[in-house]
C-alpha cells in the first residue's frame, strides 16, 4: 500500500486558539480512515484545511504526492480530492440530478457524460429513484446520500466524508455504512468523521484520535479501542474492554 | 428521448408563430403603437442581458445602468465626434463595457451578496456624477448634465441605424432579443448554467465540487456587460439622444432588475415574460393618465412587492403550471372523445 | 474659514448619523437592508409640512405625532409583507427578495406622494428659521442645524440606553445576535423584528423632523439623503450604535471639506468613493465587529 495524503505539522491558531496544533497524518491508498475525537476537537477545522476552504497557520499537505497546502477547493477537487459538509449544504433550487451533474462536468465539458455520471452516483448512493425530485424536498438521509452522490460524481481518488450519518437512525447508518463500504469497493480512499462509534469501529481500517487540536492516538479500531488515552479523553472510563 | 424532441419541436413551432405574429405586427400598427411594442422588446433584452449575471449566476446587481449607459456614450461619442457606424460603436462599448464589469466585478466577488448590491448602486451612482460634471474627457464632448444629442439622418439609414419607419427599428432590437434569448439557452442547458446555478444557490459547496466561482462569475458579467452595453446603443439610437440622468439612472438600474424579477428570474424566457406585463402596463397608464408625474414608477413599486410577496418565483412558472393544466385536460378529452 | 466647515460639518455629521440610525438598527438585527429608508423619512417631512401648515404645530412637537405613526406603519409593514418572506428567505444564501421588496415600498411610496403633492418645492418657516448664532471666532450657524444636531445626539443617547440597559433593548440584541438562543430563553423572535422595523422607521421620523426644519421637501428628497444614510450603515458596520454616530461624522465632515476645496458635486462624489473603498477594503465597516 502507498499512501495518498500525508499531513505534516498541520497548525491552524485562531487568535490564541489553537484549533489544529501540529497534526500528523497518514492515509493509505485504498483505506477507510476514520478520525474521531470528542466535539469541538477540531476534526472539521483539519477537514477545512486540508480542503483548501482554510489556510494553515503553519505544516503541510501532501496529495498524491503533489505538495498542495493552501490550494483552493477547486483546484483540489480537479486533483481528486473532495469532501462533503457536515451540515448538508444542496443547492436548495435544483433537482436532485441537476445537483449531482454540477460534480460530474468536473472533468468533462459535455451535458450527456456528466448527467451519465451523475446516474451512476445516484445509483451508488441509492438515491435514482428521486433523481427528478427537487433538493430540497428531500429527508435529512436523502440530502446526506446527495451530498456524497456529488462527491462521488466528480471521480475522486479520495473523499472526506464529514458526519454523514449523524442524526440519521439506525436503519439509515447500516444504510450509508453499506454505501461507504461500497465507494471503498470501487478503490476511493475514504476519510471519515464520525461520532457513531459502532460504525467507525466496524468500517475502518485506521483511525485517527485527536483531541483539543491535538493527535493523541493513530491505529486499528482494537488498537484504538484498548488505548488508555483514548478512553480518558473520548470514550469515558467506563467503556474499558 | 422521443418526448423531449417532440416537445423541442413544438416550442420552436410556438417561437416561430410568435416571430410571424410580430412581423405581421409590424405592418399593421401605427408608430404610436410600434414604439411601445419596441420598448417592450427593447427592456425584455436588456433584462435577460441583466439575468444572465443577477438571475443565473446569482450576483444581484443593480447597478446594470452604468452598462447601458457606457454603451449608449461609446457609440455616440464615436459616432458624432468620428463619424463611426454606430454598428462599429455597438461593438467597441460592449467590449469596453465587458472590460469595465470584469474590473468591478474583480475586487467585488469577493463580497457578501447583499454588499455586492449595495457596492453596484454606489458604482452607478459615481458614474452617474462623474458624467454630470464632466464637460470634456480630452478632445471628447461629453457634455456633463446637458447630454449628447445625435444629428438626424433623414431616410432609413442602416449604416447610421436611424430609421424613419419604425419598423426596423423594431426589426433590430428583434433579432438582438433572438440573439441574446439564444445566448441564455445556451447558457442555460450547458455545463456553465449547471456551474452557475450551483454558485447561485450555494457557493462554497460549489467551489467543493470543482467550480471556479470567481472566474465563473466574472464570465457572467462579461457577458451580462457586453449585451447592457450594447442594448444602450439602440437605446440611444431610438431616442436620438444621450443625456446622464436617462442613461445611467439609478430608475434604469431598478427597472431591470423589477422586470426580470416579475417575469421569473433564472429562466430563460421569464424577463421577456416580465417586459411585455411591467411595459404594457405602464404604457397603458401613461397614456390614460397622461401628465401625471410618478404614476408608473409607483405601479412599478407596487407590482414589485406584490410580486415577491406572493409569487417569489416570478410569473413565467405560474404560466407554465397553467399551460401544462391546459394541455392535459385538452390531451384527456381529446382521448375520451376517442 | 476652516472652522466653520469644521463646525458645520459636525453639526451635519450628527443629523447625518440620527439618518442612518434607523437603517442601522434594523440592518444589525434582522440583516435586512431596509431600502426604503429615504423614502419613509421623506413620507415624515410632509407629516411634519402637513401639521405645521396646516394645524400650526411646531415642527418640533411633530415629533408627537410623526413618531409614533412611523412606528406603527414600520411594525405592520414588517408584520405583513417582510414577516413572511423573513421566513421564506432565511434559508436561501442569497436572500435578495428582502432588498427588492423594501426597495419596491421606497419606489411606491416615493412616487405615490409624487403623483399626489407634484415635485413643488416646499418648505416650513418657523421664527427662527433664519436666525443665526454665533460659534466663536466670529462666525456664525444656523440655529435649526444645531437645535437638530442636538436632537440628533439625544436620540443616540436615548438609543444607546434603550440597547444596552433595558430589558426590550436587551432582548433585540440577544434576537441579532443568536436567533434560536434568543427563542428558547422566551423571548419572542418574531414580535421583537416587528419592534425593530417599527423602531427603525420611527428613528427615520425623528430625522426627518429635523430635516424638515431646514430642508426643503420634495418627494424625491429621500433618494438624496437615504443614500447618505445607506454610507453610514455600511461605513459604521452593522449594528454598531457608536460606529453609526462616528461614520456620520466622517460623511459630514467629507461632504462639507469637499464642497470647500473642489464643489459640492465632488463632495458628494468623495462620499461615494469612500463608501465603495470601504466595501472593498473592510467589509465589516470601518467600526464593525467581524462576524
Amino acid at each position: 500500500m502507498s499512501e495518498i495524503l500525508k499531513i505534516e505539522h498541520l497548525s491552524k491558531h485562531f487568535g490564541g486558539l489553537k484549533a489544529v496544533n501540529d497534526v500528523n497524518m497518514t492515509v493509505q491508498k485504498g483505506e477507510i480512515h476514520a478520525l474521531i475525537g470528542p466535539n469541538g476537537a477540531g476534526k472539521t477545522t483539519l477537514f477545512n484545511l486540508v480542503s483548501g476552504f482554510l489556510t494553515p497557520t503553519s505544516g503541510h499537505v501532501t496529495f498524491d504526492g503533489h505538495d498542495v497546502t493552501g490550494a483552493k477547493p477547486y483546484h483540489l477537487c480537479s486533483k481528486g480530492l473532495v469532501r462533503t459538509y457536515q451540515i448538508v449544504q444542496p443547492f436548495r433550487g435544483m433537482s436532485t440530478l441537476d445537483n449531482v451533474m454540477v460534480g460530474g462536468f468536473t472533468h468533462t465539458n459535455k451535458v450527456s457524460v456528466a448527467r451519465e455520471k451523475a446516474l451512476r452516483a445516484l445509483k451508488i448512493t441509492k438515491l435514482e429513484n428521486k433523481a427528478d425530485v427537487q433538493a430540497r424536498s428531500l429527508n435529512l438521509c436523502e440530502q446526506k446520500r446527495l451530498e456524497v452522490a456529488r462527491a462521488l460524481a466528480t471521480e475522486p481518488k479520495l473523499i472526506m466524508l464529514d458526519e454523514v450519518m449523524a442524526g440519521l437512525n439506525p436503519t439509515e447508518v447500516t444504510e450509508v455504512m453499506d454505501i461507504v463500504t461500497g465507494i471503498k469497493e470501487l478503490g476511493i480512499t475514504v476519510v471519515i468523521i464520525e461520532h457513531i462509534m459502532q460504525a467507525v469501529m466496524s468500517i475502518s481500517d485506521n483511525i485517527t484520535v485527536i483531541s483539543f487540536g491535538e493527535k493523541i492516538a493513530e491505529g486499528k479500531p482494537d488498537e484504538i479501542a484498548r488505548n488508555e488515552d483514548v478512553i480518558a479523553v473520548y470514550l469515558g472510563s467506563d467503556y474499558a474492554i | 428521448m422521443n418526448t423531449s424532441k417532440k416537445s423541442t419541436i413544438v416550442r420552436l413551432a410556438a417561437l416561430a408563430a410568435a416571430l410571424a405574429f410580430v412581423l405581421v405586427l409590424a405592418e399593421c400598427l401605427n408608430s404610436y403603437y410600434l414604439q411601445i411594442i419596441i420598448y417592450i422588446f427593447m427592456f425584455a433584452y436588456f433584462a435577460s442581458a441583466w439575468n444572465i449575471l443577477s438571475g443565473f449566476a446569482g450576483q444581484f446587481s443593480l447597478g446594470h445602468a452604468i452598462f447601458i449607459g457606457i454603451g449608449a456614450y461609446t457609440s455616440t461619442i464615436l459616432y458624432v465626434q468620428y463619424g463611426i457606424s454606430p454598428w462599429i460603436g455597438m461593438l467597441a462599448g460592449g467590449l469596453l463595457a465587458a472590460l469595465v464589469g470584469v474590473i468591478i466585478g474583480f475586487p467585488c466577488f469577493k463580497l457578501k451578496s447583499t454588499y455586492f448590491t449595495l457596492t453596484t448602486i454606489a458604482l452607478a451612482n459615481i458614474l452617474l456624477l462623474l458624467v454630470q460634471n464632466t464637460r470634456k474627457l480630452g478632445s471628447i464632448k461629453i457634455n456633463g448634465a446637458r447630454g449628447i444629442q445625435i444629428p438626424a439622418v433623414s431616410g432609413n439609414s442602416l449604416a447610421a441605424m436611424q430609421f424613419v419607419d419604425k419598423k426596423y427599428y423594431l426589426y433590430v432590437i428583434l433579432g438582438m432579443l433572438i440573439v441574446v434569448l439564444a445566448v441564455c439557452q445556451w447558457i442555460k442547458s450547458s455545463k456553465m448554467g449547471y456551474q452557475l446555478a450551483a454558485v447561485a444557490n450555494n457557493q462554497d459547496a460549489a467551489e467543493s465540487l470543482c467550480v471556479n466561482s470567481r472566474a465563473l462569475k466574472l464570465k457572467a458579467m462579461a457577458i451580462s456587460a457586453f449585451f447592457c452595453a450594447a442594448g444602450g446603443t439602440f437605446y440611444a439610437q431610438v431616442i436620438l439622444f444621450c443625456n446622464p440622468a436617462r442613461l445611467f439612472a439609478e430608475s434604469l438600474s431598478d427597472k431591470l432588475a423589477i422586470v426580470a424579477m416579475l417575469g421569473g428570474k433564472a429562466t430563460v424566457f421569464g424577463p421577456t415574460v416580465g417586459a411585455v406585463i411591467v411595459e404594457s402596463i405602464s404604457q397603458f397608464a401613461s397614456a390614460r393618465f397622461a401628465g401625471t408625474q410618478g404614476l408608473n414608477l409607483a405601479i412599478y413599486g407596487i407590482m414589485l412587492i406584490v410580486c415577491i410577496r406572493f409569487f417569489p418565483d416570478g410569473i413565467l412558472p405560474i404560466l407554465q403550471k397553467l399551460v401544462r393544466r391546459l394541455v392535459a385536460r385538452l390531451r384527456s378529452k381529446g382521448e375520451t372523445t376517442k | 474659514m476652516y472652522y466653520e466647515t469644521l463646525i458645520l460639518g459636525l453639526v451635519m455629521g450628527c443629523i447625518y448619523s440620527a439618518t442612518a440610525l434607523g437603517v442601522n438598527i434594523i440592518y444589525g438585527i434582522m440583516q435586512i437592508v431596509n431600502w426604503a429608508h429615504g423614502s419613509i423619512l421623506m413620507i415624515a417631512m410632509f407629516i411634519v409640512y402637513g401639521a405645521t401648515v396646516l394645524l400650526g404645530i411646531n415642527p418640533y412637537l411633530t415629533l408627537l405625532i410623526a413618531v409614533p405613526v412611523m412606528f406603527a406603519f414600520g411594525y405592520a409593514f414588517q408584520d405583513i409583507v417582510i414577516r413572511p418572506l423573513y421566513l421564506r428567505e432565511r434559508a436561501d444564501s442569497n436572500p435578495v427578495g428582502l432588498l427588492l421588496c423594501t426597495a419596491g415600498l421606497g419606489i411606491a411610496l416615493e412616487n405615490i406622494m409624487l403623483m399626489i403633492f407634484k415635485s413643488t418645492p416646499r418648505s416650513v418657516s418657523m421664527d427662527i428659521s433664519l436666525t443665526y448664532i454665533s460659534i466663536g471666532f466670529g462666525r456664525k450657524l444656523s440655529l435649526v442645524k444645531l437645535i437638530g444636531a442636538g436632537i440628533a445626539l439625544l436620540v443616540f443617547a436615548i438609543m444607546w440606553f434603550y440597547m444596552n440597559r433595558t430589558y426590550p433593548g436587551k432582548a433585540l440584541r440577544a434576537t441579532a445576535q443568536d436567533r434560536e438562543a434568543a427563542q428558547l430563553m422566551g423571548i419572542n423572535v418574531l414580535r421583537y423584528y416587528n419592534i425593530a422595523f417599527g423602531i427603525g422607521c420611527a428613528l427615520c421620523a425623528v430625522a426627518g423632523v429635523i430635516f424638515a426644519t431646514f430642508y426643503t421637501i420634495t418627494p424625491s428628497v429621500g433618494t438624496t439623503i437615504g443614500s447618505k444614510a445607506f454610507i453610514i450603515l455600511v461605513l459604521g458596520g452593522k449594528g454598531s450604535v457608536g460606529g453609526c454616530l462616528l461614520a456620520g461624522l466622517i460623511i459630514g465632515l467629507v461632504e462639507a471639506f469637499g464642497g470647500l476645496f473642489f464643489d459640492s458635486y465632488t463632495g458628494q462624489m468623495l462620499c461615494f468613493v469612500i463608501f465603495a473603498l470601504v466595501l472593498f477594503l473592510k467589509p465589516n465597516g470601518l467600526f464593525g465587529k467581524k462576524v
